[in-house]
């Protein structure tokens, strides 16, 4: 991702429960809404946290951290959603981004990448994980 | 090589050909003019001469009907098999809608969404058993606290217990001194007395009632914990349930998905094939013009052939050497011709091959049943996860409402205990400033000195019970603000999942309504294709009419050649009919054909009322025919080029192998002065 832009943070969270997942959305939802996100595009941002911030909850073994931000690049407006945890990590990445074959319901990290804008994952074993995900506003706001 | 020797004459008349009716009754015109010419004292080679000139026209006619034939065949089946292309189009179209919503690859897709609301629903069950699990954590944290609070609340007791004997003993010292002095120890002996009396009886109300409380929260918390493992197993059975479900359903999804995807590769395979026919029916485009020029120099020869004064050796040699380069120029045209046949031919096979198998397919893929109550089930256990998240909330509610009395009595006892505890410090403090002041009040200094030091050391143990108090009362506070705060968020979350939920079910009832009523359609357009193919084809001649004509026309100029030949010797040379030839040959250049070509293409540009064709979904507007129509001749151009002209190297059969993409060196004797032959 272009490192020349502006990110302004809106909210830090820490992830360690599950309501904390239950907090993350909460808080996402309460700031795509302050940005007029459409409803469709927050049911999606919400579900996308939701994933992410429940594979820490979950999968990680240690506590994360959830910070939403925005972005400001040409005088567009982006939101920016950073999900990190200091875990166990994961091996190439890249493999839990392939679409589920049949029998599976191809969610969890490919189900999300399809709900965002933009979406990055950054792990290696014993180094945890970073997801960073954006979404724009190109809906029209109903 | 076989060249047949027999007169045409006698040739024709038992012809095995079933090439027309038309050149059986050109026949009988043609014997009535060879008799006429016969009565009027011609000789015999100026009547074969005339003959030959009549056959050479209507073969010429036959060649150019033929081709004309193929056309109108070209643009009837053109127009068939584009209807076929299109329908095909329509079939992927709806193959490609049942895979986007079967695969569930969108944004939205129905099982994703279900399966995601399903997980954002679970999220919201087991933070509130954490909750729930912070509560019994809390609660059994405030049951060793009240332990203590009873063993702090003894020692009180026990503390306050001297007091009344102590205040007897103040009332036995008093009474030793005078009225006015035995009256106020009297009164704090009282005061004392019913003080402890009234911190004894209050705090034991207070801690009935605390454990009156507990009991109650106990008895909430226990029915938690029972309703929290019948919710563990409701809430992980439907889980399971659904997502058995929702797998269920989506490897049925994926079933249809991957018909589908098979009859869309079929259907692929369609196309290739009517594509490929459409371009072997285009061969008559390239030939068209061959022919063409194949047909003037019919006419130049037949011109000779007319002409009364013409010689016999030179016509013959002029006949013998045109018919030559004749056989040779149709030779080439009909390899193309058959060879596009085959082409055809095949391509017609295998369209009706795989045009079947995408009909099987298709019906495979209408026959796909999804189990129509694997959605509603799934609806349904949604549902079932809603309310079971009701009640959590709803349970909160209640522990949020039981710890609030509990809460209270723990301030209150706090409260009162110290109020209390000041009222014995006063006591004892004034008993000892009325010691002081009474005469020979010694002992009441002792006693009264005594009650101070119990009265602080009750503060202090009030304080330290306060103290408890306090914090187990500030415990439950944020217990109940914790779990406040887990409610509000849990109403909010319930009212989006709701809304998800509505929106779930409805996209699953559309997914459940859309997808057999789409797989019946694409069964059905499959099924009106695979009807639709068969009237397609059934108008195809082509390959027969090219077997037919090409037997005929080839027969008919090694017929010419032969007759050309007869009277030809190998040391005689014509001079006047190698100046025709060259004449002949002279006409045929780059600038007549692209002058021929300019004058085929004019119809075709300016006729707007012609069908238009369109190629596999992109209609061809008239500038495009043209280009096509043009790419075609220059295609026949450059073939024409890279026609092999040596004809004694080269065997003639009927049916030729295919054209050689490489320039002969005897077309290079020819020069650039000689474009067709």
């Amino acid at each position: 991702m272009n490192d020349n832009i502006i990110w302004v943070e809106v909210a830090r969270l820490p992830i360690a429960k599950m309501q904390d997942v239950l907090l993350a959305r909460f808080i996402g939802r309460d700031e795509a809404t302050k940005m007029d996100f459409s409803p469709a595009v927050l049911t999606r941002l919400v579900t996308a946290i939701s994933e992410i911030t429940r594979n820490v909850v979950q999968h990680a073994g240690a506590s994360g951290v959830l910070k939403i931000g925005q972005i400001i690049e040409e005088g567009q407006y982006r939101l920016r959603i950073i999900v990190s945890d200091q875990g166990k990590g994961i091996d190439h990445p890249e493999r839990f981004l392939e679409d589920g074959k049949a029998g599976t319901l191809g969610s969890g990290l490919p189900g999300t990448r399809r709900l965002v804008d933009q979406f990055h994952i950054e792990s290696a074993p014993g180094t945890g994980t970073t997801v960073t995900m954006e979404f724009r506003k190109t809906e029209v706001t109903t | 090589m076989r060249w047949s020797n027999q007169n045409p004459l006698r040739e024709r008349a038992d012809c095995p050909s079933s090439a027309s009716q038309v050149f059986l009754t050109g026949w009988r015109g043609l014997g009535a003019r060879v008799w006429s010419l016969a009565k009027i004292g011609k000789s015999a080679s100026s009547r074969e001469a005339i003959v030959w000139a009549s056959r050479l026209n209507e073969e010429k006619d036959f060649l150019l009907s033929m081709v004309r034939g193929m056309e109108a065949e070209f643009l009837t089946t053109g127009r068939g098999l584009m209807d076929l292309a299109r329908q095909l189009s329509d079939i992927q179209k709806e193959c490609q809608s049942l895979t986007d919503l079967t695969l569930g690859q969108t944004q939205d897709a129905a099982v994703q969404f279900a399966f995601q609301l399903l997980k954002k629903s679970e999220d919201l069950v087991l933070a509130s058993y954490d909750q729930y699990d912070h509560v019994f954590t809390t609660f059994a944290e405030l049951q060793h606290r009240l332990t203590q609070l009873a063993n702090q609340h003894r020692d009180l007791m026990r503390v306050l217990l001297p007091l009344n004997f102590i205040t007897t003993s103040v009332r036995i010292e008093a009474s030793r001194h005078p009225q006015e002095v035995q009256e106020v120890f009297f009164t704090l002996a009282a005061t004392v007395n019913q003080t402890v009396k009234d911190v004894r009886v209050t705090l034991e109300r207070q801690f009935e009632e605390l454990a009156a409380s507990q009991q109650m929260v106990e008895k909430l918390v226990a029915q938690v914990s029972t309703s929290i493992e019948q919710h563990r197993k409701t809430v992980s059975g439907t889980l399971a349930n659904n997502r058995s479900q929702l797998r269920a359903l989506s490897q049925e999804l994926f079933r249809a998905s991957a018909g589908a995807c098979g009859l869309s590769q079929f259907n692929q395979a369609v196309t290739r094939h009517i594509h490929g026919i459409i371009l072997a029916q285009q061969c008559q485009d390239i030939t068209r013009q061959k022919i063409e020029h194949v047909g003037e120099a019919m006419d130049e020869m037949r011109t000779h052939l007319d002409h009364p004064n013409s010689p016999d050796a030179e016509t013959h040699q002029f006949i013998f050497q045109a018919a030559q380069i004749q056989l040779r120029q149709t030779q080439n045209v009909f390899d193309e011709l058959n060879c596009a046949a085959d082409s055809l031919k095949s391509g017609i096979h295998s369209l009706r091959t795989d045009a079947g198998a995408a009909a099987d397919a298709s019906v495979k893929v209408g026959g796909t049943l999804l189990d129509a109550n694997i959605a509603g089930e799934c609806k349904a256990g949604i549902g079932k996860i809603l309310t079971i998240i009701q009640e959590t909330v709803q349970t909160t509610n209640d522990i949020i409402t039981a710890f609030k009395p509990l809460q209270a009595r723990f301030l209150n006892c706090t409260h009162e205990a110290t109020v209390l505890a000041n009222d014995v410090r006063h006591a004892a403090l004034n008993a000892q400033v009325f010691a002081i002041h009474a005469a020979d009040g010694a002992t009441l200094e002792v006693l009264a000195g005594n009650m101070r030091m119990i009265s602080d050391e009750t503060m202090l143990q009030v304080n330290q019970l306060g103290s408890a108090l306090q914090a187990t009362a500030d415990m439950v506070s944020n217990l109940r603000q914790r779990l406040k705060d887990f409610q509000e968020l849990s109403y909010i979350e319930q009212e989006v999942l709701a809304e998800e939920s509505a929106l779930s079910q409805k996209m699953l009832s559309e997914l459940e309504g859309a997808i057999p009523i789409l797989m019946q359609r694409i069964a059905q357009q499959q099924e009106a294709f695979a009807q639709s193919v068969e009237g397609a084809l059934v108008k195809v001649q082509f390959p027969v009419t090219v077997a037919e004509a090409n037997s005929r026309a080839i027969g008919f100029f090694k017929d010419v050649v032969t007759w050309g030949g007869e009277g030809v010797s190998d040391s005689q040379t014509e001079t006047g009919a190698l100046q025709k030839i060259e004449r002949l040959k002279s006409k045929y250049t780059m600038a007549s054909e692209r002058h021929t070509h300019a004058t085929a293409l004019q119809p075709a540009s300016a006729s707007a009322s012609q069908p238009l064709i369109e190629l596999f979904g992109e209609p061809v507007q008239p500038s495009n025919v043209e280009i096509l129509v043009l790419t075609s001749t220059q295609k026949a151009e450059t073939a024409d080029h890279a026609i092999d002209f040596n004809l004694s190297e080269r065997p003639i059969t009927a049916s030729t192998a295919s054209i050689t993409a490489t320039k002969s060196s005897a077309s290079s004797d020819l020069g650039d002065n000689v474009e067709l032959f």
